[in-house]
């Protein structure tokens, strides 16, 4: 059987070579577990900041004051964007705007946010406090340790209650059970009604949200009731992905309506994600690509290797020829030997991508990574390639061999 | 096996020279003889050889192995004939170092298209029938010379080839080897095997059937004994 032979020379060559069957494995081992390991780093930064995002919560559309587009505006320059009148100081959304928004249907939860400076006389220290309404926790991701949020009917009463972060009530408190317990901002007593469970702070660029520090208080309980509210923000919750968009239209048709123009910008979660995974892709893809020429030059050192083998076994091709070996046998025989070892590599590479995909996180803890079966699928196969793009040449040189030349030869 | 070579010329270029290797051989080779080609190196012998042994074509001419043209036979076609009916003995064995004995005999076989437990059993047969038993797993570099030797033969008959081709046989071998590889190509010469030994050995030429002198790439005589 011919292709027994095939398979028996060059599994003899590889074991009797070791060094160098090793040596060459290594170099497309190398260029697979880098692929593997750079993309998987991709996928984890990509899957991380896409479930920090959304643990913000899901179809959120967010309204900030102010307009600004970043197309750049018609006409001569191709600078600047066409208008930037973004400016919290000068919001022109009320809480009025926000209650409007809560008679629509198909919104299933809106928040105003404002944001000040007050005292907290038992510490004697400023901090930044953050008002809000009872929709809040339905809007975003909160999770309590103790009690509940305020209610619709605290808002409305104007009570002075707050929900706390672990760490003020660590402060204030010693962290213990404090629900009902009094602190005073600015001169007025309030009462907790809920602290909030610990959270590890998320470092993710400009989006650095510390929920330990956190008081939020009733939108309404800052100010005296008259006084016109500067909202910072407005987050709205749509109850579903498919009604982001619809919710979006009416929210845009309200305000204008209320503002008679457009003085707000909204912006949705989904458009800020796939803008995010779009840049992430483009990176993925870009260090996987850098990783790939690794995986060439694994592929020349098997080339180099097997132009090295065909020579010194010239006058054992020759042997072969002359007892009737055919120019396919030879062929086969020397492409089996360097996909051997492309194939062998490739599943090295794989084992140590995957294995170092794995570790990595818990040595360095702010590297996420996550396995992408498509690039691990890609570089196996790309390997396999490697192995007979590269192979092909020096074994085309050895059936080409004449014998009486290869006989002759020492 | 019949041969028959009808005015066979081959040339090869030497640089800018162009030597005249073969000219104008003419040869008929019957079923069960024993020829021998002798001649001064760079007489053309070799290449002659290489010719019958389907290892080179002719430039000119017609070469008739059992009336199929090895001219105008495919590189395949070549290689089958050389593994079925032609069984190449050289001077310096050409045995594969890292095979032992029996892988190196196997290998006919296998290029046969044998199974390789039937590769196995005809190799050990072969090296048996040549007094190898108890070498079958030696490789090359533990056998003696005369042994070796016969381990090529045994791979050169393991196909039952008609035809065996030898060049120098006994060219590195001592004389008493050198005997028993004689003694060999002899016992198959009568067994039916068309022999062609290749030498400068004037006692081999004597135990030839016929001689057959080349010089200056033409037949510069035939003895016949």
């Amino acid at each position: 059987m011919r292709v027994y032979e095939c398979l028996r020379s060059s599994g003899r060559n590889l074991l009797r070579n070791k060094l160098r069957s090793f040596l060459t494995t290594l170099g497309v081992a190398i260029g697979v577990s880098s692929v593997i390991l750079l993309t998987s780093i991709g996928e984890g930064v990509k899957s991380q900041i896409t479930s920090q995002v959304e643990s913000l919560g899901a179809n959120l559309i967010y309204i900030m004051p102010g307009l600004f587009e970043m197309n750049h505006a018609r006409g001569e320059s191709k600078l600047g964007i066409r208008s930037g009148q973004f400016s919290v100081a000068n919001s022109t959304l009320t809480y009025g705007d926000v209650l409007a928004l809560k008679e629509k249907k198909s919104i299933y939860a809106v928040t105003g946010l404002y944001n000040s400076i007050s005292r907290l006389d038992d510490l004697g220290i400023l901090v930044s406090t953050t008002s809000v309404d009872e929709d809040l926790p339905r809007a975003v991701k909160l999770e309590l340790a103790q009690g509940r949020f305020f209610s619709r009917a605290e808002r409305q009463a104007q009570a002075r209650v707050a929900v706390i972060g672990h760490q003020a009530n660590k402060e204030l408190f010693g962290g213990g059970r404090s629900l009902g317990k009094a602190f005073s901002l600015d001169g007025h007593t309030y009462t907790v009604r809920g602290v909030l469970r610990y959270r590890k702070v998320q470092n993710s660029g400009p989006m650095v949200d510390d929920q330990n520090i956190k008081f939020y208080l009733p939108i309404f309980a800052t100010k005296s009731p008259g006084a016109k509210i500067s909202i910072v923000q407005i987050i709205i919750k749509a109850a579903s992905s498919q009604d982001v968009v619809p919710v979006e239209q009416s929210a845009r048709a309200i305000l204008q309506r209320r503002h008679r123009g457009v003085d707000f910008t909204i912006l949705k979660q989904q458009d800020m994600l796939e803008t995010i995974n779009r840049i992430i892709g483009m990176l993925t893809k870009a260090l996987g690509g850098i990783a790939a020429i690794s995986l060439l030059v694994g592929g020349i050192g098997i080339m180099n290797i097997m132009l090295v083998s065909v020579t010194e076994r010239t006058q054992e091709i020759g042997v072969r020829k002359a007892i009737g070996a055919t120019r396919h046998d030879l062929l086969l025989q020397f492409l089996i030997e360097s996909t051997a070892l492309s194939v062998l590599g490739g599943l090295t590479g794989l084992t140590v991508g995957i294995g170092f995909s794995r570790l990595l996180p818990r040595i360095v803890p702010d590297i996420p990574t996550a396995i992408s079966l498509p690039a691990v699928i890609l570089a196996i196969l790309s390997a396999l390639i490697v192995g007979v793009f590269f192979g092909v040449y020096p074994a085309a040189k050895a059936a080409r061999l004449d014998p009486i030349e290869s006989l002759r030869s020492e | 096996m019949s041969l028959e070579m009808i005015s066979v010329h081959k040339t090869y270029r030497n640089g800018d020279e162009t030597v005249h290797a073969l000219y104008d051989i003419s040869l008929r080779v019957h079923d069960g003889d024993f020829l021998a080609l002798v001649g001064p190196s760079g007489s053309g012998k070799s290449t002659l050889m290489h010719i019958i042994g389907c290892l080179d074509r002719p430039d000119r001419g017609t070469c008739l192995l059992d009336e199929l043209d090895t001219g105008k036979a495919t590189d395949n076609e070549l290689a089958g004939i050389r593994n079925a009916r032609i069984g190449f003995v050289f001077q310096s064995f050409h045995l594969l170092p890292h095979y032992t004995a029996l892988e190196n005999v196997e290998l006919s076989c296998l290029y046969a298209d044998a199974r390789p437990w039937e590769a196995r059993r005809r190799a050990a047969a072969a090296l048996a029938g040549l007094g190898l038993s108890d070498r079958l797993h030696y490789r090359p570099n533990q056998l003696s010379g005369g042994q070796k030797q016969r381990v090529a033969i045994a791979r050169a008959i393991v196909n039952d080839p008609t035809l065996i081709l030898a060049d120098e046989p006994t060219g590195n071998l001592d004389s008493h080897t050198g005997g028993e590889v004689l003694a060999i190509l002899d016992r198959l010469n009568r067994e039916g095997k068309t022999i062609i030994v290749v030498t400068h050995d004037h006692d081999i030429a004597q135990r030839a059937q016929r001689v057959i002198e080349i010089r200056d790439g033409m037949i510069a005589g035939v003895n016949t004994h």
